[in-house]
């Protein structure tokens, strides 16, 4: 009986001209969108590939000279491009795509796509999740709005009752052609859409977990419509509500969210956080390059001290490098420290921001999305944390290399090719699900309980259907 | 197959329907006249399930509607006013929707043949609803019927708006039907379809079945007198 109910329902959804007129304009949009994300990213990963390969080279082939200076001319770290970026590039084109690694210094992400972009990248934003995420529930809307109003506005509604069916079997019918018309329309246009753009790398684990997601955001948008369609009898009232409910949850909860979240948990400027570093390690950290601060010369005074001996030369190691590393070392905690507080304030952040999902759906696929894509703010963090360790190991290698070199205060010691490529390549993957995980499992259970409940406000619909007389 | 024991509703501490006894054999067509709110509609929607009973029962073919409210349906077809099918669909498909939801399961050509015998012409059967008439209409609901093999046809003043012709068309339909072992219940206003088409006439007033006689004891002027008697 539901294969019946649903494939009338069928029938007459695509015999709709406002429907096959909706299903174009989304598929236009749809692959407009995927040729802009993919034109964005070959640009981005060309230029991502051609940096990294031209850094390390200019690194790798330096002329002779000192290591510390050869350090400072530094290296790019570029962060890798998921597959599934080109469908949600979340967070990407304001976090940056590349670090500058250099001695005393922990850089924060450059080359951000909204600072410094051609003309396509202001494009970017208009990437298939946002068809996805913000267009398809227009076209559920359209589909659901009237799929029960419409027969008791038409008066087929006394019909059917009167063949005996239930509130039940009519609402899971009508429920269930709605969700085949999604699926017709998403899997093949997600699957061939991803094979073509991102090649078969696109068909893994993640790219089927997104897919599933997406899914559920449409079941979510099809169990409301339905929903609504059934307790309110007039279809004009039930798009209004329905279409309200789209502009809430979607556009306004979000905007206030975000809002609120800035007032309560305000994020430092970026020159702020800056400051705040120089100043705590003008403090208490150690600085090479000034010979004369007060904490350079208590180590300098705690060394002789500890070796027992009354001149720089007469320790058991080149002096220069032994700073060097120590002035690393003391600074890296106060970077670490510094770093810290912003983490969680961000984690604060998205804590507050996930509370929002409580009145919308729309907040949580959002972040759901981004964090399959490796997009979102917690891969940026997996990131930034990965250059960091690394920029702590570039320097350690030198530092090294300079500590077991003669001690010559007016003679700088010199290195060649050989040294340079001996200093370890960054290698770095995207995490995998467990960050996902680690960071989702809230937002993943509001989502599914999102879920449930619109199944449940299906049941409560089909039972005051059941119970209302005709 | 029809059967009302002291059946009565109250809308808003009003009584609409006052201890209806009825009851109508295989075969009979039972038509019930009375003036706007005398409460024909209410008594079709208390065997139809539709609005619950305040006190009494309604029986189809034996079964109580308000217990066995699913099972009743198997078992009738309703025709209201103004019959509604699905516009987008053509005839023979919502024939074949509504036979399906009865659970009776049909080749095209049988359905195909339903359509012909309840008297839509052929070239109709495969256009959209939206090009229907409203007589048209009613034929489909007559081939549901037909289809679902009803014992009992509940008719809510079907042939209101039909043109002569179509009226006439649908009293022989209601008629082979009867013969056929239907019973059938119509709410109507037409005095002359109820002497024409009936087996048996009943007359409402304000709630209460106020008469009730076979039709063929009756000539027009005579149920004319009588129905103006009744309702004034």
């Amino acid at each position: 009986m539901l294969w019946l109910i649903a494939r009338k329902e069928l029938k007459e959804i695509f015999r709709y001209g406002v429907f096959k007129i909706s299903v174009l304009i989304l598929f236009v949009l749809l692959f407009i969108s995927l040729a802009i994300s993919y034109s964005y990213n070959q640009y981005v990963s060309t230029l991502h590939t051609k940096s990294e390969e031209e850094s390390r080279e200019l690194w790798d082939n330096q002329e002779n000279k000192n290591q510390h200076s050869a350090a400072h001319y530094g290296i790019h770290l570029l962060k890798p491009k998921s597959s599934l970026a080109l469908w949600d590039n979340g967070i990407d084109r304001y976090s940056g795509a590349a670090i500058f690694i250099e001695p005393h210094l922990r850089n924060n992400t450059m080359f951000k796509a909204v600072q410094d972009s051609p003309m396509l990248a202001k494009w970017g934003e208009f990437t298939p999740s946002y068809i996805m995420l913000y267009l398809l529930p227009l076209l559920i809307i359209l589909i659901t709005f009237n799929m029960v109003s419409r027969e008791k506005e038409q008066g087929t509604y006394r019909l059917l009752r009167s063949q005996g069916v239930s509130s039940l079997k009519l609402l899971a019918g009508k429920t269930l052609a709605a969700w085949i018309i999604i699926i017709l329309l998403i899997i093949p246009v997600f699957l061939i859409a991803g094979i073509v753009l991102g090649g078969l790398a696109f068909l893994n684990y993640k790219s089927f977990l997104l897919l599933l997601m997406y899914l559920l955001y449409a079941g979510i948008f099809i169990h409301i419509g339905v929903t609504v369609s059934t307790l309110i009898n007039k279809s004009s009232v039930s798009i209004i509500i329905l279409i309200g409910f789209w502009i809430f949850s979607s556009w306004v909860v979000p905007k206030i969210t975000t809002n609120i979240v800035q007032n309560i948990y305000p994020s430092p400027l970026e020159s702020e956080l800056k400051r705040q570093i120089r100043d705590d390690i003008e403090e208490n950290g150690i600085q090479r390059h000034n010979t004369t601060h007060k904490n350079t010369i208590a180590f300098t005074n705690s060394v002789l001290k500890e070796y027992n001996v009354d001149s720089l030369h007469k320790l058991p190691f080149n002096f220069n490098g032994y700073i060097l590393q120590a002035a690393e070392d003391t600074n890296n905690l106060i970077f670490d420290k510094h770093y810290a507080n912003l983490y969680k304030l961000y984690e604060k952040q998205m804590r507050t921001h996930e509370i929002s999902g409580i009145v919308s759906p729309f907040t949580l696929v959002r972040q759901l999305s981004m964090g399959v894509c490796n997009t979102d703010l917690w891969t940026h963090i997996h990131f930034t944390e990965a250059t960091d360790e690394y920029r702590k190991i570039f320097i350690k290698t030198i530092n090294d290399d300079l500590i077991k070199s003669p001690y010559e205060p007016n003679q700088r010691f010199i290195r060649s090719k050989d040294f340079w490529k001996k200093v370890p390549k960054f290698e770095y993957e995207l995490p995998g699900l467990q960050l996902f995980g680690q960071y989702y499992n809230t937002v993943i259970a509001m989502y599914l309980l999102w879920f449930a409940a619109s199944l449940g406000m299906l049941l409560f619909a089909s039972k005051k259907l059941n119970s209302k007389q005709w | 197959m029809i059967e009302a024991i002291d059946l009565s509703k109250i809308f808003d501490g009003k009584t609409v329907l006052n201890n209806l006894n009825l009851k109508i054999e295989k075969g009979q067509i039972f038509c019930l006249l009375g003036a706007n709110g005398a409460g024909k509609t209410t008594t079709i929607n208390l065997f139809l399930g539709f609005i619950k009973a305040d006190s009494g029962n309604a029986f189809i073919n034996q079964l109580d509607v308000s217990k066995h409210p699913l099972e009743t349906k198997k078992h009738l077809a309703y025709i209201p006013e103004n019959l509604m099918l699905y516009p987008y669909l053509t005839g023979l498909e919502n024939l074949e929707y509504f036979t399906g939801l009865a659970r009776k399961k049909y080749s095209q050509n049988e359905l195909h043949e339903f359509l012909l015998e309840s008297g839509l012409q052929e070239s109709y059967i495969n256009k959209r609803i939206s090009t229907y008439s409203k007589g048209m209409r009613q034929k489909v609901g007559i081939a549901v019927a037909l289809a679902k093999d009803a014992k009992v046809l509940l008719l809510d003043e079907p042939t209101s708006g039909l043109d002569p012709k179509s009226g006439n068309e649908f009293a022989e339909l209601l008629i082979k039907l009867s013969h056929q072992g239907i019973a059938v219940l119509m709410a109507t206003h037409d005095l002359f379809r109820a002497k024409e088409t009936g087996t048996h006439i009943g007359i409402m007033k304000e709630g209460y079945l106020v008469d009730t006689f076979p039709s063929e004891n009756i000539n027009h002027s005579e149920l004319e007198s009588l129905y103006i008697n009744h309702i004034k």
